[in-house]
Formats: C-alpha cells, structure tokens, sequence
C-alpha cells in the first residue's frame, strides 16, 4: 500500500523552478499494474523516487506499507569499485537477505559470465542494466517501480526478463514508467497521469492513454 | 506479505552491509590495506623519534622519545583520519544512495564505526610496542584514555559531518580543506608541549581543539603530567556544534546529493 500526504516537491531546472507535485493528496488503489504518464520533463522519475524514499519530499509525506524496489532501470545504484556479486551481496544484506543465495541467483540470471566477477566499472550500459535488473528480480519486493526498462540486451534475454516480471506481478504490485505502449498494454490495466503537478487517475488504462494524448496534443498545437 | 522489519533492524543491515562494503574496497583490494593502516602512523612516529633523538638530549617530559610522539601524534593522526574518512564517505558512495534503505548519514556512521576501531587497533599496537620495547614502567590511567580517544572520535565525527555535503558536492572544498588543515599538524602540540610555548603562544593556540585532545592523552599516559590548560568540555563543544551543522547541511543538500 503506498499513499501520498500532501506532497510536494520542486527544483530548479536551468535557473527556473520547476514544481512538479502540488501538494497531492492519494492512495495507490489496490491493482497489480499502474502506468505513470507524463510529459517530459513532468516529474516522473522524481516521484518514483520519492515513492522509493531516495528523495525527500519538500512538503507532506509518503505512507509504504511493505517492501518497495528502487526505481529499476538506471544503473545508478551500484558500486563502481565493487564486482557484480559484492553488489548483489551488498543489495541482499540491505534487505535482510542471504548474500550468497541472492549472488547465485544473480550469477545464473545475469548472463554476465566471468564479467560477474570483475569490477562494475568494467561494464558496458547494457551489462550494468542486466546486473540492476537480476537483483531486482531475486529480490521479493512487494511492489516494483520501474523507471523506462523492463528488459534489456537482445531478444531472448528480454523474453526472459518479461517471463519473469509476469510471474513476479501475480502476487507482487507495479508503478511504471515507460514511452512503450506495447509494454505498458502487456503489464498495465490502470494509470496516472501526472500533469502540472497534479496526479489524475484512471481506473482504465486506454482511458488514460487518450487523455495523455490530448495533452500531448495540445502541448503542440 | 512479508512481516516488515523493525526501524532499527533496517539500520542495523544497511550499516552491516556498508562496513562490509567498505571493508573489501578500503583494505581488501590490497592485502597492504591494513598493513598500511599501521605503517603510516608507525613511520611517522619512527621519523620524528629518529630526528629528535639528534637534537636534544630528553624529550619534553618522560624517557621515551618515542612514547612522547607517539602520544603528540597518534592523537592528532585520530581526530584528522576519522574526519577525512567520514567527509569523504558520501562521496564514495553516492551511486549507493540510490538504494532508498541508505541514507548518506548511513554512509557516515559505518565509515566512522571502522575508521575508529581500525584507529583503536593501531594505537593499542603502536603504545604496546613502545612500552614492550622500553624501560619506562607502564602506568596508564584507563579513563583518561578512553576520554582522549572519545574526544578525538566525536571531534573527528562532527568535523567529517560538518564536511560531507562540501566533499560530496564540489572537489573544490576537499582540496581548500586539505590546504587549510595542513598546517594543524604544526600548531596541536605534536612535537612540543604546551607548557613549553611562550604565554602568547599558549593564549592562542588554547583554541585549537587538538591540542586539548593531545594534552589528554599525554595525561593519560604520563601519570605525574596534569596539564592544566587542557578543557575537555572545549572540543566536546566544538565536535557537537559541527555535528549539528553537519547534520543541517547534509538535510538541506539532500536531493541534490543524490541527483549529482
């Protein structure tokens, strides 16, 4: 369960601010897949971050009931001096998880091979993604936030990282974030649009993609 | 749903996963780490008992050139590694902040938990070496060293709180804070004591928080030594006053920190 007190936050775009939630005031319903729509630019990533906690509101608060992922998708969250399995370990001890069952698990997902074992800062984008992507799946998170990515590297490897997240959504919640639609018809059935600071929500997922397009819309008419 | 872990059960694994993460790049990566760890203050100490032993006939008080600077520098090498070590401990692990459990504050303290127990075992170290090594009968007063060693951790806290967030967000601050506080080791009472300093002198340096940290350890250890400038209440003031507005400051830079 994840509800929003209030909650406000800007900052400061190249001289200007930017207020991207005005005191919003909702509770996340009950639904296995949300898509968060918004323009560029609207904030989007900045409230998955603030529904994560790795950023402070300016104002109001955000109520989590269970565990919640990191906002998957940018590769941000590991050490570059560390070696793929230090970090899977460190991610398991974070959680209260066992570091060498999670390492193994992350290990035989990941596909990285020998690369496993050396430092992250070694990595290419794409094995960082892989990386990020395996530990959060070995993680049993209650709800999943996803920042643009659902799979990464090629074809079957996607495949395998969709099978997974299909299997994970039955008994787990996701918030996502994607220019995708395709990937947002497979793995959402409701939305929220975030417009001028504001959240609206739809309970269909169509519904939200027109209103979204009438943004879209007018924002170049 | 999983039953949810306590507040304190969050921070006591997200402190256990940082000092472990911390202890395979800072040590690990080298078998030299800790070796090292002890080699530098041990070489200082060395040096100094080397270049002294030339120059005059006894050290400022006691027998033992080498437990004199010992003590001048094991103090000041406390207060000034643990505050760099904590200053530095958001920058390097910033990428780390992205994981919502960990804070930058978590950063700080395991940083600070192994610095001071790696700090610990050096002076136990380099003093039982010392005394092992010399005639001098071993007298110490265990409460006076544990107040030292207090003093030069939290001092050694608030500094590195006071500058995390400057370390965190511009090289800049590091590199101006290592030329501000070269010349310390000059003037905290590290090869000299206080009382041998001109009245001016003293009234001067009295306000430099290190000195007070020196002349406790040196109290400690010298049993007929009662130095009287030394002001505990001095530098615990001081290392609260920074913590608080390190505290501040790194609130107050958060997101920026982690957007950086």
């Amino acid at each position: 369960m994840i509800a929003l007190h209030n909650l406000s936050k800007s900052f400061r775009r190249g001289g200007s601010k930017v207020q991207i939630l005005r005191g919003v005031s909702f509770e996340l319903p009950d639904q296995s897949g949300i898509a968060l729509l918004g323009r560029n630019g609207a904030g989007k990533s900045t409230l998955l971050r603030l529904i994560a906690g790795s950023l402070a509101p300016d104002g109001g608060r955000v109520e989590r009931k269970g565990s919640i992922s990191w906002p998957m998708g940018f590769a941000g969250g590991f050490h570059p001096s560390l070696t793929g399995a230090q970090n899977a370990r460190f991610v398991a001890r974070v959680h209260g998880l066992d570091p060498e069952a999670l390492s193994a698990f992350v290990e035989g997902y990941a596909e990285l091979g020998a690369a496993f074992w050396h430092r992250v800062e070694t990595y290419s984008t794409g094995m960082r993604a892989r990386l990020a992507f395996a530990t959060s799946i070995g993680v049993d998170f209650d709800m999943y936030l996803v920042d643009e990515i659902i799979g990464v590297g090629d074809d079957a490897f996607r495949r395998k990282c969709q099978r997974s997240f299909r299997q994970r959504l039955r008994t787990a919640r996701l918030l996502m974030v994607s220019h995708n639609r395709h990937m947002l018809r497979e793995f959402c059935q409701s939305a929220l649009l975030l417009e001028k600071g504001q959240l609206f929500w739809f309970p269909s997922l169509e519904d939200g993609l027109d209103r979204f397009d009438d943004v879209l819309g007018l924002e170049r008419a | 749903m999983k039953p949810a872990p306590s507040a304190l059960q969050r921070h006591l694994r997200v402190l256990h996963a940082l000092i472990v993460r911390e202890m395979i790049t800072r040590y690990g990566r080298s078998t030299l780490g800790y070796v090292w760890a002890v080699l530098e203050p041990a070489g200082v100490i060395l040096l100094l008992t080397l270049l002294f032993t030339q120059i005059a006939q006894t050290p400022p008080f006691g027998e033992s050139f080498a437990l004199f600077y010992a003590t001048g520098y094991l103090a000041f090498h406390w207060v000034h590694d643990i505050a760099n070590v904590c200053a530095r401990s958001v920058h390097v692990n910033r990428p780390l902040l992205s994981f919502p459990a960990v804070t930058a504050l978590d950063t700080i303290l395991a940083r600070f938990l192994l610095q001071t127990l790696t700090a610990l075992a050096v002076a136990a170290l380099i003093l039982g070496t010392i005394y092992a090594t010399s005639t001098e009968p071993f007298r110490p007063s265990i409460s006076y060293l544990v107040l030292a060693f207090g003093l030069a951790a939290l001092l050694g806290l608030g500094i590195g709180l006071l500058n995390a967030w400057g370390f965190a967000l511009s090289r800049g601050w590091e590199i101006a804070w290592g030329v501000i506080s070269r010349p310390l080791l000059l003037v905290s009472c590290v090869f000299y004591s206080f009382e041998s300093l001109p009245r001016e002198a003293q009234d001067v340096l009295w306000y430099n928080p290190l000195i007070h940290v020196v002349g406790m350890l040196r109290v400690g250890l010298y049993p007929t030594y009662d130095a009287a400038h030394v002001a505990p209440e001095y530098p615990l003031s001081i290392a609260v006053g920074c913590a608080l507005l390190g505290l501040v400051t790194l609130r107050m830079a958060r997101s920026r920190i982690v957007l950086a």
